[in-house]
């Protein structure tokens, strides 16, 4: 895989794909489940020119190192390692973010746009809900039978097992779930699906401790590009988003769970029109 | 100090005349040995490190609940399995604790950090046993007011180690440190502290994974005072008698619209002080 450079970052190994010119702005772009950074080739190929692209593998993903820590699976743990890995791509942190996440990536990127600080100049959500949204959209009883493999998730040893005895299976699975056609599949790590399910794990534990904190609403411009057909969500509206941010734009598609994947011509338009909005209404072009 | 406080701190003190707890609770008056405070050390690199870390990360906009909170991961992701406390973190004017009345108040709050700002990160981490319990200030940008006040603080930490010569109670030195400040123009924040304390002991405590923290505060880190009486782990004006041991120093210093601190561990025997960790952390 070309452009894989790795770190130790607190003590343990850490990977991210790097594309396009160090001088340009940051597009971080933060992959689910059971992909890899190489889900985001479309956007990459595309964007490579106009930013420097980083895709991290998150953590127990391909050379990022897993942990027995569950810990570190978490949306804070990775946080940090993501502040980090910024740190060592731009140690001056002045270069100008912009965040993208799906699907579980989604949700580290709404914990981690805070925490950018007014570097940041764009959030990309696609089909993906931070925490507290999840625990919000939680209220609908339809949505508890849409998350039922959040619940399977949860157990100690089963979906390990599994994962590690049926990779392609899992993965053909989730693909189909999602509505994604079989040409449009990324390539899958089958040898790298089981650790990064203890983000699930994880993820349960942070949405409980959030839930008791204040939450302030994002500054920054956020995009949502919405694959309505996503079989793993319940009807979503821009209420989902209300209090999470001040300046929110959802835009649907009729495309499943991988939208960026299904249509990614589309997808990379509305993605240039979110970066390069006129400077006077929204935030400054990538390139200034 | 209040009263009923008063009476609260010299009650506590009786603990000491309880039959056989020495066995449970080794004194506090002893040489450490160099592995001793090897452990104490590395405990206290691992915590500067945390904070120095986290606030290299942090930015306008984010709030002291959100810092506490990424201070504690840090930690805990290093092997940190509980604390004598957990972070505060006080930002801007409650960095010299305006505004803040009960004890709740300390806690860190929804409070966002603007730039220019100076802010506070404080945690005392356990870990294999060994407490320690740091303080620092950094400020968000450019702040003259913040940069001469660290400058002070520098100077302040040269000279304690000095002021503890043989036959000087820790209250005349407290008293000692007070005045410098108060000499330099800045107002004693550490008074706003339980006690007014401008420090405390920081003993060796048996590992375990029971965890549970009240108000803060990690149960053993009112098992390792309490049971030792409090009164002689508290460094402020009334403190007397034998000072050898371990000790966490926390100068608070407050100037116009903020304060500044710093705390490391101190170490005193044979009648000499010295800090555990040579260069400090600024």
């Amino acid at each position: 895989m070309d452009g894989v450079q790795t770190r130790e970052l607190r003590g343990l190994e850490s990977g991210w794909i790097e594309l396009g010119e160090e001088h340009h702005p940051i597009l971080l772009m933060i992959h689910g489940y059971p992909d890899t950074p190489l889900v985001w080739e479309y956007q990459t190929r595309h964007f490579a020119k106009s930013f420097q692209v980083i895709c991290p593998f998150v953590r127990g993903e391909g050379p990022s190192k897993g942990s027995r820590d569950l810990r570190r699976f978490g949306v804070r743990s990775q946080s940090l390692d993501f502040l980090q890995m910024l740190k060592e791509i731009d140690p001056s942190g002045e270069r100008p973010v912009y965040l993208v996440g799906h699907d579980l990536g989604a949700v580290h990127a709404w914990n981690l746009a805070p925490l950018i600080g007014p570097r940041l100049k764009g959030l990309v959500i696609f089909n993906g809900l931070s925490l507290l949204q999840m625990l919000q959209k939680l209220k609908s009883p339809r949505q508890h039978l849409r998350s039922w493999y959040i619940y399977g998730m949860q157990l100690p040893w089963l979906p390990g097992f599994i994962t590690r005895r049926f990779p392609e299976r899992l993965a053909r699975f989730a693909y189909d779930l999602g509505q994604l056609p079989n040409e449009k599949r990324p390539e899958v790590a089958a040898d790298s699906l089981s650790v990064p399910l203890k983000q699930y794990r994880a993820f349960l534990r942070d949405m409980l401790r959030q839930a008791r904190q204040p939450q302030r609403p994002l500054s920054a411009p956020v995009l949502v590009v919405w694959g309505e057909r996503d079989p793993f969500f319940n009807n979503l509206s821009v209420k989902d988003f209300e209090g999470f941010a001040d300046n929110v734009t959802v835009r649907c598609l009729p495309k499943g769970h991988w939208v960026f994947r299904e249509e990614p011509e589309q997808v990379n338009r509305l993605l240039e029109n979110f970066f390069w909005q006129d400077p006077t209404g929204g935030h400054d072009a990538p390139h200034s | 100090m209040l009263p009923t406080v008063e009476r609260l701190y010299r009650t506590a003190t009786k603990v000491q005349a309880i039959p056989g707890l020495h066995y449970l609770v080794p004194p506090p008056n002893v040489v450490a040995s160099d592995d001793t405070k090897a452990g104490f050390l590395e405990c206290q690199r691992l915590a500067q490190e945390a904070v120095k870390e986290v606030a290299s990360c942090i930015r306008p906009g984010w709030t002291e609940l959100q810092t506490a909170d990424l201070i504690e991961t840090y930690l805990r992701d290093q092997g940190v399995p509980q604390f004598f406390h957990k972070p505060y973190v006080w930002f801007g004017d409650r960095s010299r604790f305006d505004g803040i009345g009960g004890y709740a108040a300390f806690m860190p709050t929804a409070r966002v950090l603007r730039e220019a700002e100076p802010f506070i990160l404080d945690v005392a981490p356990i870990l294999k046993g060994f407490i320690s319990d740091i303080g620092y200030s950094d400020c968000l940008g450019e702040n003259k007011e913040f940069e001469k006040a660290v400058g002070f603080l520098k100077e302040l930490r040269q000279e304690i180690p000095t002021l503890f010569v043989s036959g000087r109670t820790g209250g005349e030195i407290c008293r000692e440190i007070e005045s410098r400040i108060e000499g330099a123009g800045y107002e004693n924040r550490h008074r706003c502290y339980p006690f007014g304390v401008i420090g405390h002991r920081v003993h060796r405590v048996t590992p375990t994974s029971v965890t549970a923290h009240f108000l803060n505060f990690g149960w053993q880190s009112f098992w390792s005072l309490l049971s030792r009486g409090l009164l002689g782990q508290l460094f402020n004006g009334m403190t007397e008698g034998d000072l050898t041991g371990l000790w966490a120093i926390e100068p608070h210093i407050g100037a116009k619209g903020f304060g500044a601190k710093f705390e490391e561990i101190l170490v005193v025997e044979n009648g000499m002080a010295s800090w555990l960790e040579g260069e400090g952390c600024y």
